[in-house]
Parts: structure tokens; sequence; C-alpha cells
């Protein structure tokens, strides 16, 4: 088992062209981490050049403590998923998991073996004859996952693995696989564009956009304590409602078109006064009734109710701005209708006019 | 009614196109004097003017050295073909277009531009009179490289990752994981390849001069129209039946894959 450590690294394709940009990052041993943004931000690209697929434009890339910048995947110690599975066709079920190490040139009966065990872990023993065609989407990702434990790799590399698989399969594997790694205690980094995966399966989340890390966290640090504005929309569905304001007074804050005014003792922010301000909200922290007493009032006009079942999204309008609150299925309201909703300070997040940055309100 | 009417269409033009062929092999089999008929079967039925040719001129070497020739000018091209389309396909390199872009003009030129130049390069090489002259400016293929390029195109990246993470080098992940996937590529290039090579004439009469080393077009052709057959007809539909023999044996075996390949050509699959 091994520890990964980016140092500076970045990757451009072209000289105006940043991919990746002077990345850090610190993936213990045995550590499950999720590389997490939006199409673009250099996730997959960060996860090829850590699997030797992809040169290092500058930086350093040590696996296990060494640098690896120079060499080829074989030679690196990892193993990959990637998301169309990536099985050769032409191979049954155990040549694809035997492919590797007949390269090795490892002893017949031992491949048999490893293949075996391989084969059990991922539940595909009965199937080790077939070709990838003549399995499911989840069998074959199954297979792909065995593939990945044969090599019994220092490193396991996902990239993307459960995106081609449908809603129901894609939360049976992702369970698997966060189990599988748990008892294999293989590090792990695992690139997904979908936040629940990231939440669900990470001890750390990397958040990227163009080319840029925004947080390194634990999943719920990432969730609660967002360090800007991109990362606070990026993580939680529905995602978390922004607001721009006006620090107007020193305990109150107003809409730039003067349409609603928050006031409250409590509402203290290190900001001069007359400056722009990002509030952020998530939906489940917009109430009907006041269960703080340090708690702001709005008035907000129901858009449109959409109820799930379990739990309904109320889309709301107050100016300019549109709102989304998450509240229980029972209660009834009608769209077009008027209501009042209360926004606890302690939950309210402040961001930077124009740069976004999270702003320290403890003090 | 409109059914039966096609197909006696259909057959009539299935006649025209047999006929000739259909009456070279009995006018090969019949006397001299009763091939001036325009008969479906032999008349006096002879082999006579096979054991003709086959005393007249080395035919069986012609055929070895046409098999010869044709098969590795075929391995070539499915070799070189599919390494240059795997280049042009899966590796980012400065000038990767232009290259292919050169690749797709050369296509466009008559090959009777590059004949004398080509000739004057065997010449330098001292390979006049050689196998390599009728080998070598053939294995480099343009139509070959955009097949496989196209194909290769079409095969997912993650593939040829794995494939490297699993420890193959590019020329195994050519052959052990990209040719595998490509068979009817495969069988398409190397179809067309062989019966191009098979069938040409022009650039074998050139390069070629001792008997021994002539393929079989090239000699049958030089025995048709050289003189040697002495103006018999049936000795040079004879020849020319032992010529089209081979290839006729070939289309029956892959019948499936000629026609495969004939709708294919120039389209990605």
């Amino acid at each position: 088992m091994a520890e990964v450590r980016l140092k500076n690294i970045s990757k451009s394709f072209a000289p105006n062209n940043v991919v990746v940009n002077e990345l850090n990052l610190h993936v213990a041993d045995k550590e499950f981490v999720v590389l997490v943004g939006p199409s673009g931000c250099g996730k997959s690209t960060t996860l090829r050049m850590i699997a030797g697929l992809e040169d290092i434009s500058s930086g350093q890339l040590y696996i296990d403590g060494k640098l690896v910048n120079d060499l080829p995947p074989k030679d690196r110690d990892i193993a990959m998923v990637f998301q169309n599975y990536a099985l050769y066709p032409h191979m049954t079920v155990f040549e694809n998991m035997a492919f590797g190490l007949k390269l090795k040139k490892v002893d017949k009966k031992v491949i048999k073996e490893v293949v075996t065990q391989a084969a059990e872990a991922v539940d595909m023993l009965e199937f080790l004859d077939r070709k990838p065609k003549a399995l499911s989407g989840g069998q074959r990702q199954r297979v792909a996952l065995g593939r990945a434990i044969v090599r019994n790799p220092k490193v396991f590399l996902f990239d993307e693995p459960l995106s081609n698989l449908d809603a129901k399969l894609r939360v049976q594997m992702r369970i698997e696989i966060a189990r599988l790694q748990t008892r294999l205690g293989t590090t792990t980094i695992y690139v997904t564009h979908d936040q629940v995966e990231a939440m669900t399966m990470a001890d750390r989340i990397a958040v990227l956009k163009d080319g840029i890390l925004q947080q390194y966290d634990t999943p719920l640090n990432t969730y609660n304590h967002p360090k800007n504005q991109f990362v606070a929309g990026f993580i939680g569905s529905p995602s978390m409602n922004f607001m721009e304001v006006i620090k107007d007074e020193s305990n109150s804050v107003t809409d730039p078109s003067g349409l609603f005014k928050f006031k409250h003792s409590d509402l203290q922010l290190p900001i001069p006064q007359g400056q722009k301000v990002i509030l952020g909200i998530r939906p489940e922290d917009l109430y009907l009734e006041q269960k703080s007493i340090a708690s702001v009032k709005i008035a907000v006009r129901v858009v449109a109710v959409e109820p799930m079942g379990n739990e309904s999204f109320l889309h709301l309008q107050i100016g300019p701005h549109l709102l989304t609150a998450r509240i229980k299925p029972d209660i009834p309201i009608a769209k077009d209708n008027m209501i009042d909703l209360y926004m606890p300070i302690h939950k309210i997040h402040w961001f930077e006019y124009g740069s976004g940055s999270s702003i320290n309100t403890s003090n | 009614m409109k059914r039966t009417a096609l197909y006696l269409i259909l057959s009539l033009a299935a006649l025209i196109f047999l006929y000739p062929f259909i009456w070279m092999v009995s006018a090969s089999l019949s006397s001299e004097n009763g091939i001036r008929d325009l008969r479906f079967l032999p008349v006096d039925f002879t082999f006579d003017h096979y054991i003709a040719v086959y005393q007249s001129i080395p035919i069986l070497r012609a055929l070895f050295n046409s098999i010869f020739v044709a098969s590795f000018v075929t391995l070539g091209v499915l070799v070189f073909g599919s390494m240059t389309g795997y280049a042009l396909a899966k590796h980012r390199f400065r000038g990767r277009n232009l290259i292919f872009y050169m690749i797709i003009f050369t296509m466009t030129l008559p090959f009777q531009i590059t004949l004398i130049p080509n000739y004057i390069l065997m010449v330098e090489f001292q390979w006049v009179n050689t196998f390599a002259a009728l080998i070598i400016p053939a294995v480099m293929n343009a139509f070959a490289i955009i097949l496989f390029r196209q194909h290769f195109i079409s095969i997912p990246n993650d593939l040829i990752d794995a494939a490297r993470i699993d420890g193959c080098h590019e020329i195994r992940i050519l052959f052990q994981i990209l040719w595998p996937n490509s068979i009817p590529t495969i069988i398409t290039v190397g179809i067309i390849t062989f019966m191009t090579s098979w069938n040409d004439v022009l650039w074998p009469i050139i390069v070629i001069r001792d008997e021994q080393l002539m393929t079989l077009p090239q000699l049958v052709t030089l025995f048709t129209v050289g003189g040697r057959s002495l103006a018999q007809i049936g000795v040079k539909l004879a020849s020319a039946t032992f010529l089209a023999l081979p290839i006729l044996i070939a289309y029956i075996i892959f019948q499936k894959h000629f026609i495969q390949s004939m709708a294919s050509t120039g389209l990605k699959e």
C-alpha cells in the first residue's frame, strides 16, 4: 500500500491551454480520495497523469515515496478502472483479468489462482468463460474491477466508473467499490462529476475547477464549511441558494434594488459598509417556521412545487432571486402563494463579492 | 408477375456479365476449329491448349511467383498500413494532419505519374529483376492507411490505455489488442490488396525481365500478345483461364468477405 503525493503538478496541452494548474495533493496510505468537479475541470487529466497515460508538464509525482514522473504506466504499480470498462472484446473474462499477469510472465498456476480469487471477490466466478459482449453493464464493470484487483496494485485509480450504469446499479456498485476498498485497504483515487458519489465514498474530497484545487477536505467539512462560492454551489443537491446583497449598516444587509432587508443583531459581517457580498443558504436551511431566535424572515412567492415523495422542493422568488427550499412532503403549499421563510443566521454562508472566497464570521 | 419480370431482367444482366467468361472457359476446352462458334459448351472437347501453354511457358513457376509476391505485398500492406493508421488515429504529434493529407494526396496521383521515378529508384537500388522491385514499392498503400485509420478512430482510447497499464508496448497494442478487433478491416484491405497485386501487369513488365521471376499475369500477357502463342486463340484463352482460376477459387472461398469488402471500399464500417 502507498501514499500518493502531487507536488505543483501542472498540465498544459498548449502554451495558453493550462488544464491543471500547480496542483498539490497528498493522498495518505489506504485513503479513498475523490476528485470532483464539473466537466473540463482537469480531474480526469490529473488521474491520467497519476496513471502515466498523460505526460506531466511540470511538478513532481510521488507514489510510495518514489518519483514516478518518467515511469511508464506498467511500472507505476497502479490499476485503473475506466468509465466504459475498457475490457478487451476478443478475450474472455478470464483472459481479460489474466492479461496483465500474463505479460508479466507470471506462472500459469498462480494466474489461475489469483484470477479465481479476484473473480470471487467481484462475484463473477461463473462468468469466466464469457466474452464481455455477453455481459450486462454492471457485470462488465465488475470484471474491470476484478482486473484491477488481480494486479494487487499500490494504488487504485477510478475514472468515472459508474457513469454508464443505471441509477439503481450505480448505488449498488458504489457500495461494492467502497466495501472492496475498505477490505483491501488499497489507496484509491476516484474521479467523478457526481457529488453524491463523492460525498458517500470519499475519506477526503478534492474539488477542482478550471484545473485549480478549490478545497481538499472531508465530505462533511466540504459541505458544511465550503471555502468558496464554487464549492458551496457544487457540493449539495439541490445546490446552495445565493443572493447578492449589500451591507448597509453594521448588522443588516439589503438587496441592491431595495426589495428586502435583513436585520439582526447577530448579523455581524467583517466587511466595510456599502460593500457587496454574496449570501448563501442551503435549501434545507430555509424553514417555514421560526426554529431559531437568531433568524431573519423573508417573504417569497412560490413559483413551483416539486413533490419528491419523501420531501418536496419549493422553487421561490424574491425580487430577482430564485431560491429553492427543501421541506417535508406533507405540507400543503400551492403555487403562486406568498409565504414567509426563516433563515437561521448561523446557517448562512457569506462569500466575498467577486472572488467568491468564504468570509469567516465566527469572530 | 412483377417478381418474375425482375428476376428475368437480373438473369439477363448476369448473363451479359457471365457469358464472356463462360465462353472463354468453354473455348479453351474446344478444338481450334470449334472456337468460332459462340456456344456455351466446348466443341470437340480437348485439353490440348492447356498442354500447349504448359509446354510453352513456365506457368507453374509464374503461379508460384504471383502467390509469393501477392502474399508478401498483402502482409506488408496490412502490417505497415495498420501501423501508420494507428499512429495517425491514436497518437498526438506535430504534423499529424499534414502527413494524413499528404497520404490522401498520393491517392489522387495516377500510377503513370510515379511510374518513371519509381523505375529509376529501382534501377538505383539495383532491384530491377528481383522480387524486391515487385514487393517493396507496394507495401505502403494510402488506401489501406486510410481504412485502418478510420477504423482505429472508432476504437475507444480507454481500451488502448488499459493495455498500456497492463504492460503492452505499442507493437503489442497494435497486434494483440487492435488487430483482433479489426478483422473486417483486415479482410477488406487484405482482399483488395491481394487482388490488386495479383492483377498488376504494367509494373512487373517494367521491372522484371527474367522469365523465371515473372508473375502469372505478366507471363500470360507477354505470351498472348507477344507472339509466342502463334496466333492460336485456344492457347491464349487457356492461359487467360489459368490466370483467372486462382482468383475465382479465392472468390468462391471468401465470397462473403469479397462482397463486404467491395461494399465498404472507401467507407467506414
